[in-house]
């Protein structure tokens, strides 16, 4: 059986969707990643998965572009990504400064407790 | 502006495994009856044991932040404690308690809220550097001069003293990463209207212990420069948010 480059395309797109999907699930089971990214993520793999679907659509826009269908779609999940990535800095920076004033506050309290607790 | 003297200036020494240092710092601090607290940020080793042994306050940081960091927590603690201005001093042993008294006595002759010790003024004793950090010194002090009017031969240095309103605003606000808790508090102050002088004290160079100025970290400091505007194009300190009293 032969199957065409379209579909060759959109079942790629659809695998590496579901396989992410089911490494999320994995992760999130195992408490590794919060509910909220999980629902983000899942997001991510169900738009995929539409995307692979839609194949299709993007053709005339490929064409436009000279690029396969597959590249546009990809170069959409790439943008995606890059959203998320600046998205979880901007997170990660937020949270290392609340870190910060968290430990800052605890020297602080232990001194404290240390030195009432001493007199 | 309240006068300042040793009862009402905290020394503040930031400590990141300084275990060998500590102990001859804190013999100095004492011997020159300052009231001083060690923030141990989060050391591995005896430092926290040392420092106490020798008779400090040590106000321990479960993990290690940054200089910058611990520096705030000491701010935060001398506010507390009813301080009206800190003396920044290293745990290395490179800057003399004795010139501590120089700090304060230039506050209270130039009304300065904050003084910084300059390391390349003094004939008594100065800082060997290498030609990047030389470099750069160079380089942050055009910066300086470009960005704020002020004159600061050496903007990088840890031996400074801050006193109140600019104490409330850092015990707040205080950039934690490297080089912020002294080029960038210098940008900060004088771009919220705080008074910035300089005075010469004689420096001696660490005798023991590793500096945490890396090569990397300055070149990686130097890029930034070039675009500082952008990371510090803005007044962190609102008035609004800050208790000045």
């Amino acid at each position: 059986m032969r199957v065409s480059r379209q579909a060759a395309q959109i079942l790629q797109i659809a695998l590496i969707a579901v396989l992410v999907g089911v490494l999320i699930l994995n992760l999130s089971r195992r408490r590794l990643i919060t509910f909220s990214y999980t629902v983000g993520w899942l997001s991510l793999c169900g738009v995929a998965l539409l995307g692979s679907l839609l194949v299709p659509v993007v053709e005339p826009i490929s064409r436009f572009l000279k690029v396969e269908p597959f590249t546009v779609v990809g170069g959409s999940a790439v943008l995606i990504l890059l959203a998320i990535c600046i998205q979880l800095t901007v997170s990660i920076s937020g949270l290392q400064r609340q870190l910060n004033e968290v430990n800052e506050v605890v020297a602080l309290l232990r001194d404290k407790v240390e030195n009432d607790s001493t007199r | 502006m309240t006068r300042l003297d040793k009862s009402n200036t905290l020394v503040i020494i930031p400590a990141f495994n300084e275990q060998e240092s500590i102990g001859s710092v804190i013999k100095e601090m004492l011997m020159h009856n300052f009231q001083f607290v060690v923030i141990d940020d989060g050391s591995h080793d005896q430092t926290r044991i040392n420092a106490m042994n020798a008779g400090a306050r040590v106000v321990s940081m479960p993990f290690n932040s940054g200089v910058g960091s611990a520096l705030k927590c000491g701010f935060k603690f001398a506010l507390h404690n009813g301080f009206q201005a800190v003396v920044q001093c290293d745990a290395d042993g490179q800057h003399s308690a004795q010139y501590i008294e120089t700090l304060i006595t230039h506050s209270n002759e130039s009304m300065a809220d904050l003084v910084v010790g300059n390391r390349f003024g003094s004939i008594q004793g100065t800082m060997d550097v290498s030609v990047l950090r030389r470099f750069a010194m160079v380089l942050f002090s055009k910066v300086l001069y470009i960005r704020t009017g002020l004159t600061v031969q050496d903007p990088t240095s840890g031996f400074r003293l801050i006193s109140r309103p600019l104490l409330n605003h850092f015990a707040e606000e205080f950039p934690a990463y490297y080089l912020g808790d002294t080029f960038e508090a210098l940008i900060l102050a004088r771009q919220s209207g705080y008074n910035v002088s300089q005075v010469s004290v004689p420096f001696s160079n660490r005798e023991f212990g590793v500096s945490t100025s890396k090569t990397l970290h300055t070149l990686g400091r130097i890029v930034q420069l070039f675009l500082n505007p952008l990371f510090v194009g803005k007044n962190l300190f609102s008035p609004k948010r800050v208790n000045t009293k």
